[in-house]
């Protein structure tokens, strides 16, 4: 820059500080989650190790690996990067280090909160974001701290132009502010239970819209931008292409926010939407390879190190894994792939070849690149890095080949359809017993990267342990004197990149575009739920049951949402509607079918046998890897609180008469002593109509009869 | 309402002006950014990494 005369050099220090506390709580959530993720892939294999313990059952522990790899591991990782990178890009030290510190310890404070509240079913049931309303609004206010923490470093910067990571970094600031608050309005019942005022169709749309943007602008614009600095850092050389980053960036944030609905075909999201969903989820191919190209172009002729430096390996795997992932996911979207694919364990692979392979080596490669550096040392063993990185690859291996295995596998027979027009495996358990040797195998992988991480959080131990202390050097730079007039005159295209509050404004545009035309029409238009059948909403006793279903995460397991595809019509019954879930907040169309789809379960069997089936699932269908759920028969059931759920309910416009409000609770008991007393004639010991058990049946009976007369 | 209008929308031709706008962005935005003028700030810019390294 040419800079005026008068300015002098500062010095100054970073604050590295805080760089190395989100990095040693990268290492430690990090094994904590792959451990859960461990743990709940070998219950997939045997259902003994529910233990018939509440909070041990993999539908509350599911929540919780999936919480702890992506905000535990992920988020600590990427504030780490994002804090040492900033700093040297900007040439100056952070804005604050009280707000480093709130930063840090607020979450820290709010990952220990959800490790506590979900295996205890203190959940909202929406996938990625099940964490309660007094923790949502934790999240927002560290979120904040974070936001005014690095925009106070850009505005306090040293270096006119920001670099393109600086560019991602923004991006996810601002994108994940929007996609939780958006997400997580609710209405609170109790301080540790919410409704969301979204129902059904909508709440559908807003949490896949928020779903796969967590996945776009979490773990996908945040890694990019350290990406953008950290490869070219191990190379030693520039980027590839800076040109081609630009193209990138403005595409990729751009399309990233359609694609959504790729996640509802064939539901009964509106057509238009899903067609919208699907074309750009194939145009996203485009903008994703292109990152990728230019991160792996940049170790032209630096080839050779990749042999030698696991640092350089890590990163070559990486990008190559978002390569694959990013060609995968434009394929799954096509609607004729996801018939398929959708539901199944394919889903499973892909989501873990992204972030396994993408998210986890990449942040190996920052660690191995990042510790060394700020802790001023070498790095205890390279050798131990090389192990790291050739088990973890064959973890991921083992991992996707046996998920792509089970999901194709399991999808083709349960759609299999013969001569008569029958199905050929009419009892789902068949399908799953068939597939789950490969849920064996996949335990393995997982646990073979689990061990490759160990050895990477052992190495790094060594490796601070034996750092010399030494105090922080002093950085030089001068001071920035930014005159916007004289920029304009003399180059005005480039005052794009000098100025932040813009560059913010036009990126928050290119995300809300997409955001508004896809969600504003079906947020606003009521009319999309046929007014011709309207449904009934649910007896408080159903409500109970439901909020039971919820607690459980059943979800996980099983999908209420029958496709419009002739085999699943054949298997499940009527293709769900949009009216048959126009009640439901929150909406439980689920993402997986380990167990068959339950939207039409009512009436289909006996309350006798949910009774069994709940207690021990193999005593009327043997084979059956589901847990049992023992405790829904010894715990009580919550009748007093159902005035107050029925009064939110209203609120939110669900039909419920004074009547049925104030007597919400005579009512439920009223239904539950009816069930009861149907048990017990069957021979099931007194004094169920207390229990949860009953609550939770009256929800499964009702389930696909919600038709209004 | 708003159901009815959008079930009886028959104007192909406002989508297609929609699609050749964000065409027509992206060639401009493309153009710009492989303006020959670009050359030194995008090769400055892209050593900032590196910078820390260098001294």
């Amino acid at each position: 820059m040419n800079s005026p005369a008068q300015n002098k050099t500062e010095t100054f220090f970073y604050d590295d500080d805080v760089v190395k506390k989100f990095i040693v709580a990268t290492i430690i959530w990090g094994l904590v989650a792959l451990l859960l993720g461990v743990f709940i892939a070998f219950q997939l294999s045997s259902w003994r190790l529910n233990f018939n313990l509440p909070w041990l059952t993999f539908g509350r522990l599911r929540p919780l690996h999936t919480n702890a790899a992506i905000f535990a591991f992920g988020g600590n990782a990427i504030f780490a990067g994002i804090y040492h990178s900033s700093q040297r890009l900007l040439k100056t030290r952070l804005y604050s280090d009280t707000l480093s510190r709130i930063h840090f310890w607020g979450w820290q404070a709010i990952i220990v909160a959800a490790a506590i509240t979900l295996p205890l079913g203190i959940t909202t049931s929406k996938e990625y974001a099940e964490l309660e309303w007094p923790i949502d609004i934790a999240i927002t206010l560290v979120w904040v701290v974070f936001a005014v923490n690095f925009m106070g470093t850009i505005w306090r910067r040293r270096e006119q132009h920001m670099y393109v990571a600086i560019w991602f970094y923004i991006a996810t600031i601002i994108t994940v502010a929007v996609l939780h608050v958006v997400n997580s309005v609710e209405i609170p019942v109790s301080f540790l239970k919410s409704y969301p005022v979204y129902a059904g169709v909508q709440d559908a749309l807003v949490q896949w819209w928020y779903g796969h943007n967590a996945v776009a602008f979490f773990l996908t614009t945040p890694f990019l931008g350290l990406m953008y600095y950290y490869v070219p850092k191990a190379a030693g050389q520039p980027v590839y292409s800076y040109r081609l980053s630009i193209i990138h960036f403005w595409s990729l944030v751009f399309i990233y926010i359609w694609a959504g609905p790729h996640h509802l075909l064939y539901t009964a999201l509106p057509e238009w939407a899903q067609t919208l969903g699907m074309v750009f989820s194939v145009m996203l191919i485009a903008p994703s390879w292109g990152g990728m190209i230019n991160g792996l172009l940049t170790l032209r002729g630096a080839w050779n190190r990749v042999r030698t430096e696991p640092i350089l390996k890590f990163f070559v795997a990486a990008l190559t894994f978002y390569g694959m992932a990013t060609f995968e996911g434009p394929l799954l979207s096509i609607k004729s792939v996801s018939a398929l694919g959708h539901y199944t364990d394919w889903i499973v692979g892909h989501v873990h070849g992204g972030t396994l392979g993408w998210n986890g080596f990449l942040i190996a490669a920052m660690l191995y690149y990042l510790v060394p550096k700020v802790w001023k040392t070498e790095l205890y063993s390279t050798r131990l890095a090389n192990a790291h990185f050739w088990t973890g690859f064959l973890g991921i291996i083992l991992y996707i080949l046996s998920m792509w295995v089970a999901g194709i596998t399991q999808g083709l027979m349960l759609r299999a359809v013969n001569a008569e027009g029958r199905l050929v495996y009419p009892d789902f358990v068949e399908t799953v017993i068939r597939i789950v040797p490969l849920y064996w195998l996949r335990a393995i992988g997982g646990t073979l990267y689990l061990i490759g991480f160990g050895m990477l959080a052992y190495n790094l131990y060594k490796t601070i342990k034996r750092a010399p202390k030494v105090a922080d050097e002093p950085q030089t730079a001068e001071p920035l004197k930014v005159d916007y007039t004289k920029l304009l005159e003399k180059r005005p295209h480039r005052i794009l990149e000098a100025l932040p509050t813009t560059f913010t404004v036009l990126t928050l545009l290119a995300v809300l575009v997409g955001s508004i035309i896809e969600i504003m029409p079906t947020l606003m238009a009521h009319n999309y739920v046929g007014t011709t059948s309207k449904a009934k909403p649910y007896k408080p006793l159903e409500l109970m049951g439901r909020d039971i279903y919820v607690r459980e995460s059943c979800y996980t397991c099983h999908s209420q949402m029958v496709r419009p595809i002739p085999s699943e019509v054949l298997r499940y019954g009527k293709h769900s509607k949009a009216e048959d879930s126009m009640y439901d907040y929150p909406h439980q169309w689920g993402s997986k079918r380990t167990g068959p789809d339950l939207a039409n379960l009512g009436g289909k069997y006996p309350d006798l046998w949910h009774f069994r089936h709940m207690i021990d699932p193999r005593e009327v269908t043997p084979k059956s890897i589901m847990p049992g759920y023992p405790w829904l028969v010894r715990d009580k059931a919550d009748f007093r609180s159902l005035k107050k759920k029925l009064q939110v309910m209203r609120g939110m416009g669900v039909p419920y008469s004074d009547a049925e409000i104030e007597h919400a609770e005579e009512l439920a008991r009223e239904q539950a002593h009816k069930i009861a007393s149907q048990l017990e004639a069957q021979g099931i010991p007194k004094g169920m109509a207390e229990r949860e058990i009953v609550a939770l049946i009256a929800y499964l009976q009702r389930l696909g009869k919600g038709e209004a007369q | 309402m708003k159901a009815q209008v959008l079930a009886n929308f028959s104007m192909p031709w406002l989508t297609c002006i929609g699609l050749l706008i964000f065409f027509a962005v992206f060639c401009g935005a493309l153009a710009w950014v492989f303006r020959k003028s670009g050359e030194p700030v995008y090769a400055k810019l892209s050593v900032l990494p590196l910078e820390e390294d260098r001294k």
